[in-house]
């Protein structure tokens, strides 16, 4: 019934109508596409400002300290969303840091202290957006990570323990062979569980235990031995035999790299080769993407195939975001400037989708799931994470351009 | 050896250079084609590729360029072809090769069909490319001895587009690589390597526009020296090197703050 009258308000929403029908149009004609010449009126900090308040109206929206999945068209502001809200805390005190704006820093310990509120007995955190009863191991392992950035900087115990809990409920649960198959999402073992092995890491990192170190490391092992001599990973897909989104490739990029930097020699080696050879094959097909080799290519497709082609006609833009943070890790490890060059060139296509002067707060400074909008993910709505993953990569990208000019000078 | 150049356009300094130096040393072309898509199709295509604000800047800045300032390609080809005592390498193309004698054919593409048969209609030893596509099979079988190209870089290590940004940016010697073309990315057998050097007051501008002048110079050398059978061929390795792409404009100006640096200003 309330969902009924939710619905009819929304519906009955002019303003709602007019800013979905202006960005649909803007996506129809190709207004305001990023080219090599520029993209637009706002630089890198206004996009980054611009995300991180909408973050804040969506934390605002729901009232719990959680942050809201997202924005739509039909539903509006979303339920808080326990697996983002525990990633965007990260977010919040990199920016705090970098802008010296403590309030950032508040809110992130607000999204913290919820995230204990939703803890369930055994460790594990909810599954999906709202609060559900099943616990899932890709959304606890997200939230260890908001847990640590916050034990790291204010000291309290609560966090930790509420990480160390977490990542007992995930180690028990793990499979011999490494990886995860129960209580997964799908009810199928995912490859870009490797960003469950990095917070399991980064428990191990403060408290030493070993038996998480291994569990890490057997699931790092399992992950690498989806690899394909293409590069390719078995099993990135949200559904078994399901092609995956950007989105989920670089997750399980970013997870190994991340494993890959706190592993003990030699398994890192491998990671990185593998990561490396993955990443090889992106840059290729997202750069040649481009009728006239002087040009601006076009946007990396949203879904790939095991040979990394293009299957979707429509770009998954927080997998875009996603993949440049991926990207400018691998200039930092290896220097390859042509990482950083195409992480550059994906920031902008992105932040060139956020709609930066609408006069509807709602969708100011939120990023799409899909260009065009209407695009197969998360259709005609802005998830939390493509804001969150956008201004992540806008900080990384302006710390390494800073070092190579800090190199030049 | 019969020759035929390949241009960009009608109004290519370079390729205009070019084939007056061949003609001046008794090696005039057997044939010129001109690559250069109709004008709406290049409108449409600048529109799409750098907007219309970044499209009408270009225009405007090339419209401005002085051919008396050091960023014009201009400028060296002319006091290159002032050393030579060069004349009609400023010509707009067809008359050049009217007044030369030489067969001249517009197509859209290097590529299009038309191209690929005027230029076995030429029956051509080499090809001198001196225009930007990508040549595909059909074009690149033409030839006895292949097609002949000058490379803004070194290779094998800097394969691909913007490749002078990318030496600076990775603090490595500049130049201009002269190669065989073969269906990948400059892949085929290299010739030689000219170097250059940064002088006081260069800008990347500047660099680029001189690199044009050092391309004709081993260009024309490397012709001589496959017509005495004197050239060596080095071939590259599959795997060596990196393909490069266009440079993002952040990186762009690092590479120019480093040119600075190093020229002086």
């Amino acid at each position: 019934m309330q969902r009924s009258a939710c619905l009819v308000r929304s519906l009955l929403d002019p303003r709602r109508h007019a800013t979905f029908l202006g960005l649909t149009l803007r996506d129809a004609l190709g207004i305001g596409r990023p080219h090599l010449g520029g993209t637009g009126r706002f630089g890198p900090r206004e996009h980054l400002a611009a995300a991180m308040e909408w973050l804040c109206r969506a934390q605002d929206a729901v009232g719990t300290g959680g942050v809201s999945g997202g924005y739509s068209w039909l539903d509006g502001w979303q339920d808080p969303y326990p697996e983002t809200t525990g990633y965007i805390i990260p977010t919040f005190l990199a920016y705090a840091d970098l802008c010296g704006l403590g309030a950032y820093a508040d809110r992130a310990v607000r999204m913290g202290d919820w995230e204990l509120k939703v803890q369930m007995l055994s460790g594990a955190l909810p599954g999906g957006i709202g609060l559900n009863d099943y616990p899932i191991v890709f959304n606890t392992g997200q939230v260890i990570l908001g847990w640590t950035a916050l034990y790291r900087r204010t000291g309290r115990q609560a966090f930790l323990d509420a990480a160390v809990a977490a990542a007992g409920w995930l180690a028990s649960i793990q499979d011999a062979d490494g990886k995860w198959s129960r209580h997964t999402f799908n009810q199928v073992p995912h490859a870009y569980h490797s960003r469950v092995a990095w917070p399991i890491l980064e428990v191990w990192a403060l408290t030493g235990r070993p038996e998480l170190y291994q569990t890490a490391e057997r699931n790092v092992q399992w992950v690498l031995s989806r690899a394909e001599p293409s590069g390719w990973f078995r099993d990135m897909g949200f559904r078994a035999g399901e092609l995956p989104f950007t989105h989920t490739i670089a997750y399980t990029l970013d997870g190994l790299i991340e494993c890959a930097l706190r592993l003990r020699e030699p398994a890192p080696q491998a990671v990185w080769a593998a990561v490396e050879r993955a990443c090889e094959r992106i840059l290729m097909g997202y750069e040649r993407r481009k009728r006239d080799p002087r040009g601006w290519p076009a946007m990396l497709p949203g879904i790939l195939d095991d040979q990394w082609r293009g299957r979707a006609g429509y770009s998954c833009l927080t997998g875009n975001v996603q993949t440049a943070l991926v990207f400018i890790r691998l200039f930092e490890h290896g220097g390859d400037a042509r990482y950083l060059n195409a992480a550059l060139k994906l920031i902008d296509q992105t932040r060139a989708a956020q709609p930066m002067r609408t006069s509807n707060p709602d969708i100011r400074g939120a990023v799409p799931g899909s260009f065009p909008i209407w695009g197969g993910y998360a259709r005609l709505g802005f998830p939390n994470w493509s804001a969150k993953f956008l201004a992540d990569a806008l900080m990384a990208a302006e710390t390494a351009v800073a070092r190579l000019e800090g190199a030049a000078s | 050896m019969r020759i035929v150049v390949i241009a960009s356009d009608r109004r290519n300094p370079y390729a205009a250079a070019l084939t007056a130096a061949l003609a001046a040393g008794g090696r005039a072309p057997v044939g010129l084609v001109c690559a250069e898509p109709p004008a709406a199709v290049r409108l449409v295509r600048a529109l799409r590729d750098w907007g219309l604000r970044e499209s009408w800047r270009r225009l405007v800045a090339r419209s401005r360029a002085a051919a008396g300032s050091p960023g014009n390609p201009r400028f060296h080809l002319s006091e290159w072809a002032a050393r030579r005592s060069l004349t009609g390498w400023d010509e707009p193309l067809p008359r050049l090769c009217r007044k030369l004698g030489i067969p001249f054919r517009r197509v859209p593409s290097v590529n299009h069909p038309a191209a690929a048969a005027f230029a076995r209609g030429c029956r051509p030893d080499l090809l001198l490319n001196a225009g930007g596509e990508i040549f595909r099979r059909a074009i690149l079988e033409v030839p006895a001895a292949g097609v002949l190209n000058a490379h803004m870089g070194r290779l094998p290590a800097f394969r691909g587009m913007n490749v002078m940004e990318w030496s600076l940016l990775y603090g490595r010697a500049i130049g201009v690589t002269l190669h065989f073309v073969e269906a990948g990315i400059d892949t085929g057998d290299i010739l030689a390597f000219v170097p250059m050097e940064i002088r006081p007051g260069d800008t990347l501008e500047t660099l680029r526009a001189r690199s044009f002048a050092v391309s004709l110079e081993g260009m024309l050398r490397c012709v001589g020296e496959l017509e005495a059978g004197t050239a060596v061929r080095t071939p590259q390795r599959p795997g060596e090197g990196r393909q490069y792409f266009v440079m993002h404009p952040r990186l762009r100006r690092i590479v120019e703050a480093r040119v600075s640096a190093a020229a002086g200003r």
